[in-house]
């Protein structure tokens, strides 16, 4: 494309998109409602708007915008994916898909997308891949991203390449992991959450909003690679788990089947929590075969969003973090190599540390008598440096701001909340829970201690926790392979009450009571 | 309630059909809980859950139904002590005691002043509910015949048993009446009658007595008793019985003393029974009776009662359409905001206070704040749109001029675009709507709006 006079060129995935070029790039992209992660608002100080100006990375606030500049964003690279270590075995006789060998299964994320590989004799994974989900440029949340659709169909257009593109991507990494070719995959089945499966269908996602406990089973069930726009495949057959409603998709379906907790209080006795600390917030109850579910938008804190040193986890990640008596601080990173940012499982450690130094106070405030580590930041309240700048990777220091801890209260206190109202929604509390889920890959790698200390999960005892890993990857590695899985998640998606909480008293009041290190809501004792 | 979801979850089919309105059984075993729904839209519950679950799911303070049995007015039937705790469902109805010797015509006289003391606020209805008849002598029968004539049948008679006796024989029997007899020796004769009766609290002199009383009226087979209080004690007294009563009803469970209560003023002035009554619509009366209500006394009531009962988790509304304030003409500024009535009411309010007359177009919004609404999306471009070409605004002025709300002056471009009109963006706050208005009838006409005006 010739280079216009006052445009510059943002290359998101395989499309260029002309913007104006009007003061910093952060500026010209905002206009075109490109989304460039920018915690500090242009303050120069978080370092995250990285993006490549012509060849040579800069940071979009900090970077006049120039006519004819070409900017690369970064979307994300797809990495292999550590093997779960599901019991498959349960589903192996189903015969969901007759004569397909490997099947690909997926677990489509508002932030990240994981694949694995099934095996159908073993009824085993052979390996797979992760990766950004590449619609997060254009919105962090799933309601940024249905407003930004309904404005114009270009926009609409652009999120469902972007998103098949990820999808694309991720399974193509997968299926390099393992050595194979696309040919060789006979079937795909994938569990997502509502809003992800209606730009996968290419599917007008509006109504969700308004309508969040409308009947959207049609973008559940049996379709064709084509129909999802996976061009690498030639008509293959696709399954996509069922959702429960607008908000609740078939990624929390597939998690509670996988997981059999549909079966508790008939088969197994008691109640069982199933939480997804994902962007969407999900958190279901089972109890005497009744099930419950609600979705708290949470937000992206504990997925390296919202953050001004977040990320998702990967290589270079803090995920570890103890502070000494002198707030001295010790982690680890994931890989070992120098840190470039904290990822959700460090964010909450690092909180419980200071809350136990008592460096923070209720409101999530800072204060302490060793200003060493602390900065006065105009934008960003004060901050706590973990990482001096010439010991992070970035050559930036990484830390921690009032306003992050601002919004990861927000986040905890929203998944808090909506487990108090779905429990006191059946007559039940916080002490009637024999079993909380924590799933997700955030789920399955926090530190519990610290999560009870920072009021994310309540005071239960050790054994009533469990971190089953990715459980909506489960589900469809089960919904792959077994027919009678499919038959169960179906009727599990019929079944489960929905509660929308857009105009829900209670909780609102769970979660202004929440609001705060650790909390303030009586309900959540023991 | 004392049962959960949970345990009403147990006893319902769970076959999740939805028929009942609601997608799954626990969400209508939620609904339950919330009195939202009534048990008897499952058609596929066992006798047996109907039992267990009408039992357990009966209102801690009964509900006793009077007059017609299709659209009945509801005393009692409440769960809660305090409004904010969820709400109060049944407001406290109003009956127009009539006594003494009426001519038929001077009844239905009656009943149109009371016709046309009915106002209509915030898009509601607010009326007194119906007549309550003393009757002294076999004569004053004939007021019960000349309000059946009419088709508005008393809801309570007062009397002795076979002056009851005949009024009952002279309404319907679809409607129900609530009778108030002389002594405690009447009920058996009564209960035959078969209709909700009341009991004076001052027969029990205590609240073991009034049980008693209670007690017998049920095992001769009365089913809804009203238990009556005021006229005999000072004012401070009956209102610390009133709440004791709710008090023993909804915190204690109280099986006999959970009944509505009527109050009964005393005879006093028009003016004094209201702020009686006033007084009991706020502390737990489900009834109170008036004499000869006039409408300046009667709207302070019903507006009250219509604050204390309505939905605290509800925003109030006001009906979409156009609504004129003062006599606009054909020129007059056409303005438009939510439907909010505390958004409409100021906004109305400031028009008012203008001096300038003009249109209002209320947009539905479920009831939000302007910019509430437009930040969940429910006040849109195309609402506006279509109210302002399916209202009948077009054909009301000459001009094509909308002013709209200056806190989502966002909208002004493209409000134009869609609806073809030109936009004038208001103040952000309504307080400073007069000073608006009163400079927008000087400003000269646009070259638009000539046109238009030819």
């Amino acid at each position: 494309m010739p280079a216009e006079k006052k445009y510059i060129y943002f290359i998101l995935g395989g499309e260029q998109i002309p913007a104006r070029a009007v003061g910093t790039i952060l500026d010209s992209a905002r206009r075109e409602d490109i989304f460039i992660e920018a915690p500090c608002n242009g303050q120069g100080t978080c370092a995250k708007c990285r993006v490549e100006v012509n060849g040579r990375a800069k940071l979009a606030c900090q970077e006049k915008a120039l006519p004819g500049q070409e900017v690369v964003i970064n979307l994300g690279q797809f990495n292999q994916l550590p093997l779960p270590d599901f019991d498959l075995s349960p589903w192996r006789e189903g015969k969901a898909f007759a004569g397909a060998k490997f099947l690909l299964c997926l677990d489509v994320g508002t932030s990240n997308i994981e694949c694995a590989l099934v095996d159908t004799e073993q009824a085993q994974i052979l390996g797979g891949a992760s990766g950004a989900n590449r619609q997060r440029v254009l919105g962090a949340d799933v309601l940024t991203r249905i407003i930004s659709a309904e404005k114009n169909e270009r926009i609409h257009q652009r999120l469902v390449n972007l998103l098949r593109e990820s999808v694309d991507g991720v399974f193509i990494a997968a299926l390099g992991a393992c050595g194979l070719k696309p040919a060789e995959i006979g079937a795909v089945a994938l569990s997502t959450n509502t809003v992800m499966a209606h730009f996968l269908l290419d599917r007008e996602p509006t109504a969700i909003r308004y309508q969040p406990d409308d009947d959207y089973s049609a973008v559940g069930g049996e379709f064709h690679s084509q129909q999802l726009g996976i061009i690498s495949l030639d008509d293959t057959p696709v399954y996509i788990v069922p959702p429960i409603s607008g908000y609740v998709g078939g990624d929390i379906v597939a998690g509670l089947a996988g997981l059999s907790l549909n079966e508790c209080g008939l088969n197994r006795q008691g109640l069982a929590v199933l939480i997804d600390g994902g962007t969407n917030g999900e958190v279901a109850v089972v109890s005497e075969g009744a099930v419950v579910a609600l979705a708290t938008s949470a937000g992206p804190a504990f997925e390296g969003g919202e953050t001004s040193c977040g990320i998702s986890a990967q290589t270079g990640a803090i995920s570890s973090i103890t502070l000494d008596q002198n707030l001295c601080p010790e982690y680890e990173t994931i890989g070992g190599t120098k840190p470039i940012g904290i990822c959700g499982s460090g964010l909450i450690q690092l909180l419980a540390s200071l809350l136990e130094r008592k460096v923070i106070g209720q409101d999530g405030s800072m204060q302490s008598d060793k200003p060493r580590r602390f900065r006065e930041s105009a934008s960003e309240g004060m901050i706590f440096v973990v990482v001096e700048e010439k010991e992070s990777a970035t050559g930036m220091p990484i830390y921690l701001s009032e306003v992050d801890i601002e919004n990861i209260i927000r986040t905890k206190a929203a998944i808090q909340a909506g487990l108090l109202t779905a429990l006191s929604s059946i007559g039940c509390g916080v002490p009637d829970i024999d079993h909380l889920y924590l799933s997700g890959n955030f789920g399955s790698q926090i530190d519990v201690e610290s999560a009870k200390a920072i009021g994310l999960l309540p005071h239960l005892s050790r054994g009533k926790i469990i971190q089953p890993g990715n459980s909506s990857l489960l589900g469809a590695c089960a919904a792959a392979l077994s027919d009678s899985f499919r038959r169960r998640v179906e009727e599990l998606a019929k079944s489960t009450t929905f509660l929308d909480l857009s105009m829900n008293m209670q909780f609102m009041e769970h979660f202004v009571a929440s609001s705060f290190l650790p909390h303030t809501d009586k309900n959540w004792d023991l | 309630m004392a049962l959960n979801a949970l345990a009403i979850y147990k006893q319902l089919p769970q076959k999740n059909c939805g028929e009942c309105g609601v997608p799954t059984c626990l969400g209508f075993a939620m609904k339950l809980v919330a009195a939202e729904a009534e048990l008897s839209a499952c058609p596929y519950l066992s006798p047996e859950a109907v039992a267990f679950l009408g039992a357990s799911t009966t209102l801690p303070l009964r509900k006793v139904e009077l007059g017609d049995s299709s659209a009945p007015v509801v005393l009692g039937g409440e769960e809660v002590l305090f409004r904010h705790e969820k709400r109060f469902h049944n407001p406290s109805a109003i009956f127009i005691r009539l006594t003494g010797s009426m001519t038929p015509s001077q009844v239905k006289d009656k009943v149109k002043t009371l016709e046309a003391s009915k106002i209509n606020r915030a898009g509601e209805e607010l009326t007194v509910q119906g007549f309550g008849v003393e009757l002294r002598k076999p004569k004053d029968l004939e007021i019960i015949s000349a309000l059946a004539d009419v088709e508005k049948p008393p809801l309570v008679v007062f009397g002795a048993v076979d002056l009851l006796r005949k009024a009952v024989g002279l309404i319907p029997r679809s409607h129900r009446l609530l009778l108030g007899i002389k002594s405690v020796a009447d009920i058996p004769a009564v209960a035959e009658l078969n209709q909700a009766l009341l009991l004076p609290y001052k027969w029990g002199e205590t609240l073991r007595k009034l049980a008693d009383n209670i007690k017998m009226a049920e095992d001769e087979g009365v089913k809804d008793v009203v238990i009556a209080l005021g006229e005999d004690f000072p004012l401070g007294r009956t209102l610390g019985m009133l709440t004791h009563l709710r008090r023993l009803a909804i915190e204690m469970k109280e099986p006999l003393l959970n009944r509505p209560i009527l109050y009964i003023p005393p005879q006093e002035k028009d003016a004094e029974q209201s702020l009686h009554n006033a007084l009991f619509i706020c502390r737990y009366a489900s009834g109170v009776v008036m004499d000869s209500p006039a409408g300046a006394t009667l709207a302070p009531m019903m507006v009250l009662r219509s604050e204390i009962y309505a939905d605290p988790q509800k925003p109030i509304q006001i009906p979409a359409g156009i609504y004129t304030i003062g006599t606009p003409t054909v020129d007059s500024p056409v303005l438009f905001t939510t439907n909010f009535s505390l958004t409409y009411f100021l906004v109305s309010g400031d028009i008012e206070a203008s001096g300038v007359p003009a249109h209002l177009l209320v947009v539905d919004v479920e009831g939000q704040s302007v910019l509430t609404a437009y930040s969940a999306g429910k006040l849109t471009v195309e609402k506006v749109t279509k109210l302002v070409h399916s209202s009948g605004i077009e054909d009301k002025v000459n001009h094509r001029r909308l002013v709209i709300p200056g806190l989502v002056s966002r909208m002004s471009g493209e409000l134009a675009e869609a609806c073809g009109w030109e936009v004038l963006v208001g103040p952000k706050d309504s307080s400073r709507l007069p000073t608006f208005l009163r400079s927008y009838t000087t400003r000269p006409a646009t070259e638009t709006e000539r046109q238009i005006a030819g």
